[in-house]
């Protein structure tokens, strides 16, 4: 195959050719030095972590498992009375706005759930309430026609309510090439330098299955990293977490897709808190679309029924309002 | 959600970079992304505390312990020191990034 690559975009520096032991340890020594600063001028920091039996150091850990504790309990006791909580719209005045709940134009449909998504989310992304979140998912439910849960088997992601940013395509299996992975503007996202969270999804390409393929192609990326219980409950999370759907929804235009966890990350200094493949990204936001807001909840699909990729919004109103 | 009140002031994105392209395998990137937020948060912690009066540093490590996640902090430092806390924290990360690439080579 002599077809030519486009350029690669994401990793044409320098460090293709640093050692990561190298990098390990400029950064282990940049820590260390932070570290001593920040101990030698407040010393006190450490003695009132150590008075909370906490390292200071496992704050996020800590702060993963107080917010856990309240979303599971459903509590309304994280937020803070300045808090950008804002009413639930009643089934009557979705009705009011959207008219007779007649067939209406796709358009329209997806005008109707960025106005509903705007109401309902605040304008920065946090952790979502109980109440939020069920609201959402019956609103999924009616638009999208499938069932998608911020909870599903007791599981619950550290946000469902985030921004989501490009990633590159993944290495199926050991000699996959970018070249195999589509054509044309698809293939400029170029392909990640390591490997996923999971590894290859085959041990060779005579092993790939069509399914497989659809997996690399509509794949997120989430923070099962941050989660409080990661490094407690394995192999069972990670099992539980490979290739598990998920529906990603762009709040900006009502976009949807249904995608496959393939990977971990981004790293929580990123300003992100999800990742989608370059088809994910090209279908929620268009070719130049690298960051945005997003929900994504896990979508119940136990007899593994649906299919990845986007999901298109129905056509009735009266159905999407009907049972909200 | 895993996150700490001055989370949406860190985007790292190059340094992330260098990562992604050094890392052997995924086990290696997690624990290099590991090291830059533990850097991080020393680091913040150290301009949040050299800004705040001595007196309001305990209130501030009870306020933070109790509730890390909480951007209403933003509020109670900005309060206390009399700048913006956010600019301070924004700019201070802008050399930390600058320092790191420096560290490993990488230039701007």
């Amino acid at each position: 195959m002599s077809k030519k690559l486009p350029a690669r975009t994401y990793f044409g520096s320098r460090s293709e050719k640093i050692d990561s032991e190298f990098i390990r340890q400029k950064f282990k020594l940049k820590h260390l030095e932070a570290r001593k600063e920040l101990s030698d001028k407040y010393p006190h920091v450490d003695k009132f972590f150590r008075g909370k039996n906490l390292d200071v150091e496992k704050i996020r850990e800590h702060s993963a498992k107080i917010l856990g504790t309240g979303l599971v309990a459903g509590s309304l006791f994280l937020l803070s009375p300045h808090s950008d909580v804002k009413l639930l719209p009643q089934p009557d005045e979705l009705i009011e706005k959207l008219g007779d709940g007649s067939i209406v134009k796709k358009d329209d449909m997806y005008s109707f759930l960025v106005e509903t998504l705007n109401s309902t989310l605040p304008e920065k992304p946090r952790p979502l309430l109980r109440s939020e979140e069920k609201f959402l998912e019956q609103i999924f439910q009616n638009v999208y026609g499938l069932s998608a849960r911020a909870s599903l088997e007791g599981e619950h992601l550290n946000t469902s309510y985030g921004y989501i940013g490009a990633e590159q395509h993944l290495r199926r299996y050991p000699g996959d090439s970018l070249a195999l992975h589509g054509e044309g503007e698809i293939l400029k996202a170029g392909m990640a330098p390591g490997l996923s969270a999971w590894g290859y999804f085959t041990k060779s390409k005579d092993e790939m299955t069509k399914d497989l393929e659809e997996v690399e192609k509509w794949y997120a990326v989430v923070q099962t990293l941050y989660l409080p219980d990661w490094n407690t409950r394995q192999p069972y999370l990670k099992d539980w977490y490979k290739h598990r759907k998920v529906l990603i929804v762009n709040t900006e235009n009502g976009k949807a897709v249904v995608a496959a966890v393939a990977d971990s990350g981004p790293a929580a200094w990123t300003g992100k808190h999800y990742g989608g493949s370059p088809e994910v990204m090209n279908y929620l936001g268009g070719e130049r679309y690298r960051k945005g807001k997003v929900i994504v909840f896990f979508v119940d699909d136990p007899e593994n029924d649906i299919s990845l990729g986007p999901v298109e919004a129905n056509k009735t109103l009266s159905s999407v309002i009907s049972k909200t | 959600m895993s996150r700490l009140f001055f989370d949406h002031l860190i985007v790292f994105e190059k340094v992330d970079m260098v990562i992604r392209n050094t890392a052997k395998n995924p086990e290696e990137k997690e624990e290099l992304w590991g090291i830059i937020d533990k850097l991080v948060h020393s680091h913040v912690l150290i301009q949040i505390l050299d800004k705040l009066p001595d007196e309001n540093h305990n209130d501030f490590l009870e306020k933070y312990h109790a509730r890390p996640f909480d951007e209403d902090l933003i509020n109670f430092l900005n309060e206390k020191v009399e700048e913006n806390i956010e600019d301070i924290i924004r700019e201070a990360i802008v050399h930390l990034e600058k320092d790191i690439l420096r560290e490993v080579g990488e230039t701007e």
